[in-house]
């Protein structure tokens, strides 16, 4: 059926395509040349592509050719559910072109539109693009009947294959693009449009903007060199101003800036210079008298710097795609280095980077093998990593490497036993040919992308196209590797310091809800980390802090003026109080609202516990000393005037030992203060020698007695001698104290019973000595804290009972001085039992002092 | 004219006598507890003058006492001895004393003090009287 006229109208048509393909014209316009060339080729009265929305299940209205302007304008977006459509679903799921030769008793066919444009026939062709549907192209016949033919149908099959794909590639452009964006918001705006590097206007105008932006001009462009200068990515007013800019300037510029005034305006200008010499002008202008200064030269030249890339990257991909002949092909070089493309910016991994790369490459050109050789830029002579991860080398000055990073030139060599600059090893290897491109960032060559081929093999110029686009991609990818490498260092520096912080750290969102709490906060508010997630941050804290307005710590309050820490009650999970101190910071959006708080929390409970305590010690001190104080002083005041008071002799006596009593007493609190602090700096240094514990027993009867206080003191000793190797001064303190706190805290009425038996322990034997009263008892909960400094039972804070809390302290650090133990037993309303064991007396101990027998003998009766 | 009665209330036995030695020489009757319940015992039986008052005693906290000498029929001027310091004396004002010695105390200045406030009292009463 087919002849040679049809198949070269066919070859015209499918080429009239591909240049539309290849130049860089949108999607609608593309859409509307293919309905247009397809019904000039097979005579259909209309044509119209129908665009397959996956997600939606719906069919949109994209292109029609044959009917009115005006309707085809309000038609154009009209949408038909998928269902509704049988022809096209015939079409998508057999993957064939069907066609409907009586539309008008066909089922399959929407009978209403059939009948309002009075269709004969109709063919549906499936657009899909690797099996995925992208929609359906229509060709109506109205005036008669049409029977295609295979020539008619191959030409429909070809087209609508370079459409689908055509279609998917601005799919997957568009969702690179918007992968693009929210990985990379971080970076330059420019340097995201020219990672996508193929939408050249679009990219230019990135630029001007930026520019006009940053140097705060009113209008700018680019004014492309060539035959037919024209005004791009134009911004503003004083288009023909630039245009005049450009021509006044006429390739004078060199790499130079220019300034100067044209019209009211005053101009600034960029030469855009790129590998093959200068590509055009960047131009900004302010209007009426402003001038840009020193500093806006500079800036300029970056952003036309920028600008050449894009633009030696966009024309080699124009080149690129116009070399190539066949469509299809073409299209699955732009379907791959758009995946190139969505896979660099999904990956800021730099070896996930170079391996897409590699890989890429070698597939695109049918390399056997790729590499990618980075240079290390810190030392003067290179070494070369080859990727992923190879370990350095360095570079041979006469290698090809070399010549490359030096040049900047791209090197093919079509047999590499004829070049001696190839390494030998890689010759040895088999590899026969092969392509080096240099990957440039900011103007250096930074590393070279190798292609290698087992065979000799000639390289054309769309091959060495293809390989530049990815060369400049990888570079800019590389680039924005190495920044996101940077970046992620910091957040794992970051990241270890939060997580190793004994500090709690508590990261909230706007609304107050918790994003992050590190180990630290988690332990100390007793919440697991799911628990915590997304809570709001009082609930999590117990703080009571409602709202950000009235929470003193809140890092979103205005009240948190600057850095300084707050105090905050908190309450833990399980109803712990704690007192912390909270110290807050804020990130801000770009637009300047709240993103987040951070704040960092520290437990303050046991220091503010320790500075309560303090300050009470000296409370209770000045309060201890001055009752001894005040006797002391009274009673010789009042002897001092005991004439005129009618004081007799006999009170002045009890006067006067009362005043030296008191006296003994201040002294023995000082000595109890000095004691402590020596135990607590660990400077106490003990004599000692073998004492007998019993003696020491009996000693504290007789001071009992002396005190007058009628209480009974019953001693109960063992008839052997109790022999422990202490300091006697010391021992004596430890039993006196514990006698003291007995006769403090039991009625006087009661006896306090003080009994010395053996106990042999653990670390051998040993002699123990209970001092136990018949008071009221104690809590569980005041135990623990007994020995603790300054501490005083509930009893001894609610009643009258003096003390400083400082006489079990002083005992419990006597003790553990004198390597023994102490134990309490008590309960509420059973008395205490305080026992204080300590080492037996070795007998090399023994050795060095030895006990009077006489006082030996008088305690074994 | 018979002389005023002074209640002092001290659990140290050493101070009890000093108070009481030192205020009778000042020409004051005195009587002495040693802890809150004599205290009110003795208040409500010889309705002293005035009270002499460590605020630190056993049995009935220093601050009830206050509240039952300040609210009797009859309000008596009550001076506080205290072995806290200053600061601390200050607060015990607010709750309601007439005055406040820190210990040691000035002998002269108590007598002359517990004088003073008697007076006053005394004046006031009249005055009310009057009025």
């Amino acid at each position: 059926m087919t002849d040679f006229g049809e198949q070269s109208r066919n070859a015209a048509v499918l080429l009239r395509l591909a240049r539309a393909v290849s130049s860089s014209i949108d999607q609608d316009e593309l859409l509307d040349l293919v309905v247009h060339e397809v019904a000039a080729v097979t005579g259909a009265d209309r044509a119209s592509i129908w665009l397959y929305d996956r997600h939606h299940g719906t069919l949109t209205s994209a292109a029609i050719h044959g009917i009115d302007p005006e309707f085809a304008a309000r038609w154009r977006g009209d949408q038909r559910h998928w269902e509704d459509e049988p022809l096209s679903r015939l079409a998508i799921d057999t993957g064939e072109i069907i066609v409907s030769e009586n539309a008008l008793g066909d089922p399959r066919a929407d009978t209403e539109a059939v009948r309002f444009f009075g269709d004969r026939s109709i063919l549906v062709a499936p657009l899909v693009a690797r099996g995925i549907p992208m929609g359906t192209l229509y060709l109506n016949h109205v005036h008669q009947h049409h029977v295609y033919s295979d020539s008619e149908r191959e030409l429909i099959t070809a087209i609508a294959a370079s459409v689908a794909q055509s279609m998917r590639n601005a799919e997957l452009y568009a969702e690179s693009q918007r992968r693009g964006e929210l990985l990379q918001r971080s970076f330059q705006r420019i340097g995201e449009v020219l990672a996508s590097g193929v939408r050249f206007d679009e990219t230019l105008a990135v630029i001007v903007a930026s520019a006009v932006e940053f140097l705060g001009a009113d209008s700018g462009g680019v004014v492309l060199a060539g035959e037919n200068p024209s005004v791009r990515g134009e911004i503003g007013v004083h288009g023909e101003a630039i245009a005049q800019v450009a021509a006044l300037l006429d390739g004078q510029l060199g790499d130079d800036t220019a300034t100067g005034e044209v019209g009211s305006a005053s101009y600034l200008a960029a030469s855009l210079t790129g590998r093959s010499g200068t590509l055009g002008v960047l131009v900004v202008l302010v209007a009426d008298g402003e001038l840009f200064d020193s500093d806006a030269a500079s800036a300029l030249r970056g952003f036309a710097a920028q600008a050449a890339i894009a633009l030696e990257d966009s024309r080699l991909f124009d080149l690129a795609i116009a070399r190539e002949a066949n469509a299809r092909r073409r299209a699955e070089t732009l379907d791959q280095l758009n995946v190139v493309g969505t896979l660099l910016n999904e990956s800021l991994d730099l070896n996930t980077v170079l391996e897409t790369i590699t890989n890429s490459a070698k597939e695109l050109i049918e390399a056997d093998s790729a590499s990618i050789i980075i240079l290390d830029e810190q030392s003067d002579r290179p070494f070369a990593v080859t990727a992923p991860s190879g370990t350095p080398t360095p570079v041979r000055p006469n290698g090809l490497t070399n010549y490359i990073r030096q040049s900047g030139d791209i090197v093919l060599v079509t047999d590499t036993s004829l070049d001696h600059r190839v390494n030998p090893e890689i010759v040895a290897s088999g590899v026969r040919s092969m392509i080096g491109i240099p990957l440039r960032v900011d103007g250096r060559v930074v590393g070279v992308l190798y292609l290698n081929s087992m065979r000799v093999r000639d390289y054309s110029d769309s091959i060495v196209t293809i390989c530049e686009i990815l060369a400049s991609q990888a570079s800019v990818a590389w680039k924005n590797a190495r920044y996101f490498h940077a970046v992620s260092e910091e957040k794992e520096k970051l990241a270890s310091i939060v997580e190793n912080s004994s500090d709690g750290i508590l990261l909230i969102d706007a609304d107050r809800r918790v994003q992050a709490a590190n180990p630290a906060l988690l332990a100390m508010t007793g919440w697991t980390a799911a628990e915590a997630d997304e809570r709001r941050c009082d609930e999590v804290l117990g703080c009571g802090g409602s709202d950000q307005a009235t929470c003193a710590a809140c890092p979103l309050g205005s009240r948190t003026n600057g850095r300084l820490p707050v105090d905050l009650g908190v309450w833990t999970k399980a109803g712990k109080s704690l007192s912390v101190s909270v110290t807050s910071g804020t990130g801000a959006t770009p637009t300047g609202a709240p993103a987040f708080g951070v704040a960092v929390i520290r437990d303050m409970t046991a220091v503010r516990r320790l500075e309560d305590a303090k300050s009470h010690f000296v409370a209770l001190i000045s309060h201890e000393l001055r009752t001894p104080l005040f006797l002391v002083k009274g009673f010789l005041s009042t002897l001092q005037r005991a004439e005129s008071l009618g004081v007799d002799a006999l009170q002045r006596a009890t006067f006067l030992s009362n005043a030296e009593a008191a006296a003994d007493r201040l002294g023995r609190l000082i000595n109890d203060l000095v004691t402590a602090s020596k135990l607590d700096a660990g400077k106490l240094s003990l004599s000692r020698e073998p004492v007998d514990m019993s003696d020491v027993a009996y000693q504290e009867q007789s001071w009992q007695e002396a005190l007058g206080t009628g209480r009974i003191l019953i001693v109960d000793v063992p008839s052997e001698p109790a022999m422990v190797y202490a300091d006697r001064q010391r021992l004596e303190e430890i039993v006196h104290n514990l006698v003291d706190n007995a006769a403090k805290y039991s009625p006087v009425d009661r006896p306090i019973r003080v009994t010395v038996v053996k106990a042999d322990r653990a670390g051998g034997p040993g002699w123990a000595v209970t001092v136990r009263d018949e008071g009221p008892g104690l809590e569980s909960d005041d135990i623990t804290h007994i020995f603790e400094r300054f501490y005083r039972g509930e009893t001894a804070e609610s009643s009258a009972v003096s003390g400083m809390g400082l006489g079990l302290t002083i005992v419990h650090g006597l003790v553990e001085a004198h390597d023994g133990t102490i134990a309490v037993e008590s309960a509420p309303g059973q008395g205490s039992a305080f026992t204080v064991t300590l080492p037996a007396v070795t007998a090399a101990q023994r050795g060095v002092v030895t006990l009077p027998p006489a006082v030996g003998a008088a305690w074994n009766q | 004219m018979e002389p005023m009665t002074v209640l002092i209330v001290e659990d140290e036995p050493g101070i009890l006598e000093l108070l009481t030695v030192n205020l009778r020489g000042g020409g004051f009757q005195t009587i002495g507890a040693a802890d809150g319940i004599e205290a009110m015992r003795l208040f409500e039986q010889r309705q002293p003058d005035a009270v002499v008052l460590d605020l630190n005693v056993p049995k009935v906290s220093g601050f009830r006492l206050l509240d039952v000498f300040k609210r009797a029929d009859r309000p008596v001027p009550v001076i506080a001895v205290t072995a806290y310091s200053f600061e601390e004396a200050q607060e015990v004002v607010r709750k309601g004393v007439d005055a406040f010695m820190t210990k040691p105390v000035d002998f002269d200045a108590l007598n002359q003090t517990v004088a003073r406030l008697i007076a006053r009292s005394r004046g006031g009463d009249s005055a009310g009287r009057i009025g």
